[in-house]
């Protein structure tokens, strides 16, 4: 199973706007739009549920180890108005989704675009788009994302 | 405001124009063919009024199948009528299922979360719900959790490949009767507190008929091929409120300590929260 | 054909006696002429008032600052909304101790917002924050204007007979009663129960919250909002915001938003002092 903790990098785009971040409902206290990061793995879990969805992602590091991760995403309104369904995502499915990191160190983050094993590139609903370059590389996970 | 209704509308205003079937604005309130044939008061398109609000007095919302008299209830026979002996028609395997939901029901009922009932459980719920009605327009606003469901024509297809607490309903006119096509329904709510329950296959048809101006006829169509081995049909009467001050109040869940959530009342004084900003602003609270 | 109808109900209406606007005294010089024009193309319902009915978003604020991305993307991302538009009069005339309050809150318990832990937002936070992304539709049945809001399905009915507040009664989003004044939906609410806060920020009001609302449609897709609002134990005066809600293109419809399910953020939420937007524990 072909999967690594690196970025498909084409095209980047990096939209730090002028205007500041605006603080929303729990983004700002759980996610950073400072800290971007770019996975590459494999689907788990697709929760297209209230608030939030949510993809479970598996994703092998450098090392040969592999760390789960929680990708948040938008309402599921937002998401269905964005393209996506129950059916988006299925277990085995290869992702790659960018994003940005939880402030609390945990191996979640709230995903901004994805592009799904169809090819098909789709939004999740972040505040802004996050840059797809290269993670600063991974790291052993210090907490494990809730189920 | 959508307008794939309004071609919908014209060819059942010709329809029951043609039936001769009274003036625009005016009911007549005939009975005397017996309620089926009431001609109710009308909105301006000559659609059926259902505006107002309207309340089950049935105790289906404890098991649709019918109950003995309980510590607040009395007696109720199966609210279930097709098929005639009032039991629904569970798949063999989906029987097993539901006893272990009954068993488990005073957690596992998603209610006791603050979930929105569903489809057709919101109907027969204790508390009033009301029908909001314009030319175009058609919603019906209840009490429980301040759900909501939006009639849209059935000239707008469903939405697919996405569930929804209370379901995606299309509407059209079958005579006085207003059907309802119910899909997306997922499978997070019961039809009852007794662990009836449904995959989120449940296609649920609803027909929604005025016996007369205080008196409604519902029925409801339930189909599920994962949980039931053939459709069956419920059936109640909903009744107006009548008073001029009567009101949708607001319904809202708090979580509590025990990690559910719990109906607040808006007549509770103790709900209310009086501020005291100099208490909260003692480091006495706990908060460095 | 829906231009036609309106103009025949406009022909038909032509001697309807309609109330002076605010500020109108009948008999005075009209407004200019594209006003006239403006109001004259305003659908009405059979009872004369404009028709309020449709599905709606707010225009201000979040949506203005998400245009940026809209054009380099090709695509609206969008996201749950907190953002207050330019029509929202920061900073509040809060009384001094509220002030210490607001700025207590802002610092140490954000993550308490109750809308947060997906409560109603109350009013006139509903309509200013959470419509910014997810649309209102407004149902006008001559007895009632009714709001159902996409997010966390939250729903206000407004009877339009101008009748009177219930007593002993609180709630998230008060009790509304409204009434026509011309064109404008004038809405008054009370009955607070002092639960529900302004934004994430930690700006708030409380049980003693009175707000008086204006919805006025200035032309077919465009309806000017304003909210007064007093709370005489939070603010030194009363305050007012302005919105406008536009349109939604025609074939968009509510797609049912519950907030409550699987709520997971909370248990990640970090407290942070001093510079809240960059600082994590």
């Amino acid at each position: 199973m072909k999967s690594a903790a690196f970025a498909v990098v084409t095209g980047a785009i990096w939209l730090i706007g002028a205007a500041p971040a605006p603080a929303h409902h729990s983004f700002a206290a759980e996610f950073d739009l400072e800290k971007p990061i770019t996975l590459h793995g494999t689907a788990v879990k697709w929760e297209m549920i209230n608030p939030h969805g949510y993809i479970t992602l598996d994703v092998k590091n450098d090392d040969g180890s592999v760390t789960r991760w929680s990708v948040e995403m938008g309402a599921p309104s937002t998401l269905y108005r964005n393209g996506w369904r129950k059916d988006s995502v299925k277990e085995g499915d290869e992702l790659t989704i960018s994003g940005f990191r939880a402030r609390d160190g945990s191996n979640t983050i709230f995903g901004s675009q994805a592009r799904l094993a169809d090819g098909r590139r789709v939004l999740g609903g972040a505040p802004r788009a996050a840059p797809e370059a290269p993670p600063q590389g991974s790291s052993p996970p210090d907490k494990q994302p809730n189920p | 405001m959508s307008r794939g209704l309004l071609p919908v509308l014209m060819l059942t205003v010709a329809v029951m124009t043609c039936r001769g079937l009274g003036a625009q604005g005016a009911g007549n309130g005939n009975q005397s063919k017996g309620a089926e044939s009431y001609s109710p008061q009308r909105l301006t398109d000559g659609t059926p009024d259902f505006r107002g609000i309207w309340e089950a007095r049935s105790t289906a919302f404890v098991n649709i199948e019918g109950h003995p008299a309980g510590k607040r209830v009395g007696a109720a026979k199966s609210i279930v009528v097709d098929p005639p002996e009032g039991t629904i028609p569970y798949l063999p395997d989906a029987l097993k299922q539901r006893a272990e939901r009954y068993a488990n029901r005073v957690s596992a009922d998603p209610a006791s979360n603050c979930f929105q009932a569903g489809v057709p459980r919101a109907t027969y719920l204790p508390t009033p719900f009301q029908i909001v009605q314009s030319v175009g327009n058609f919603a019906i606003v209840y009490t429980d959790n301040h759900a909501y469901r939006i009639v849209l024509p059935s000239a707008i297809p469903h939405d697919d490949g996405i569930d929804f607490f209370m379901g995606d309903s299309r509407g059209h006119w079958e005579g006085n009767t207003l059907v309802v096509d119910v899909t997306d329904l997922g499978d997070q709510t019961w039809l009852d507190a007794a662990g009836n329950y449904h995959s989120d296959r449940l296609h649920v048809v609803e027909r929604y008929t005025l016996l007369g101006r205080d008196t409604m006829k519902y029925e409801a169509t339930m189909e599920d091929p994962v949980v039931y081995a053939r459709p069956w049909i419920i059936r109640l009467l909903l009744y107006r409120d009548k008073k001029p001050s009567a009101r949708i109040i607001e319904d809202e869940c708090l979580e509590g300590a025990d990690g559910l959530w719990h109906h607040v009342s808006p007549f509770d004084a103790k709900a209310v929260v009086h501020h005291d900003y100099k208490a909260e602003l003692e480091p006495a609270r706990g908060n460095p | 054909m829906r231009k036609w109808a309106i103009g025949a109900a406009v022909l038909a209406l032509a001697s309807f006696p309609v109330r002076p606007a605010p500020g109108q005294t009948p008999g005075t010089s009209a407004p200019t002429t594209t006003d006239e024009v403006k109001a004259a193309s305003i659908p009405r319902l059979a009872d004369g008032h404009p028709d309020l009915q449709g599905l709606w978003h707010n225009d201000s604020g979040y949506q203005a600052a998400m245009a940026n991305m809209r054009n380099a993307n090709g695509n609206l991302a969008v996201a749950l909304g907190d953002f207050h538009g330019a029509g929202f009069p920061l900073p509040l005339p809060y009384l001094p101790i509220a002030e210490k309050v607001k700025d207590y809150r802002n610092l140490h318990d954000p993550y308490h917002d109750p809308e947060a832990h997906c409560h109603i937002p109350g009013v006139p936070r509903e309509i200013e924050q959470p419509t910014s992304l997810f649309p209102v539709q407004i149902i006008q049945d001559e007895k009632n204007v009714v709001l159902l809001f996409e997010y966390a399905h939250d729903v206000r009915i407004i009877p339009e007979d101008d009748s009177s507040h219930p007593k002993h009664y609180w709630t998230w989003d008060g009790d509304s009663r409204g009434h026509w004044e011309g064109n404008t939906f004038v809405v008054d609410v009370a009955n607070f129960n002092g639960r529900a806060w302004l934004d994430m920020e930690g700006n708030f009001v409380d049980e003693n919250e009175h707000v008086v609302e204006r919805y006025t449609m200035v032309d077919p897709n465009a309806i000017e909002y304003s909210a007064t609002v007093e709370d005489p134990t939070v603010f030194t005066r009363p305050w007012t915001l302005h919105l406008t809600l536009k349109r939604n293109p025609p074939k968009e419809q509510i797609v049912y938003y519950d907030c409550h399910e699987g709520e997971r953020d909370v248990q990640h939420y970090t407290r942070s002092e001093g510079n809240k937007a960059n600082k994590h524990e």
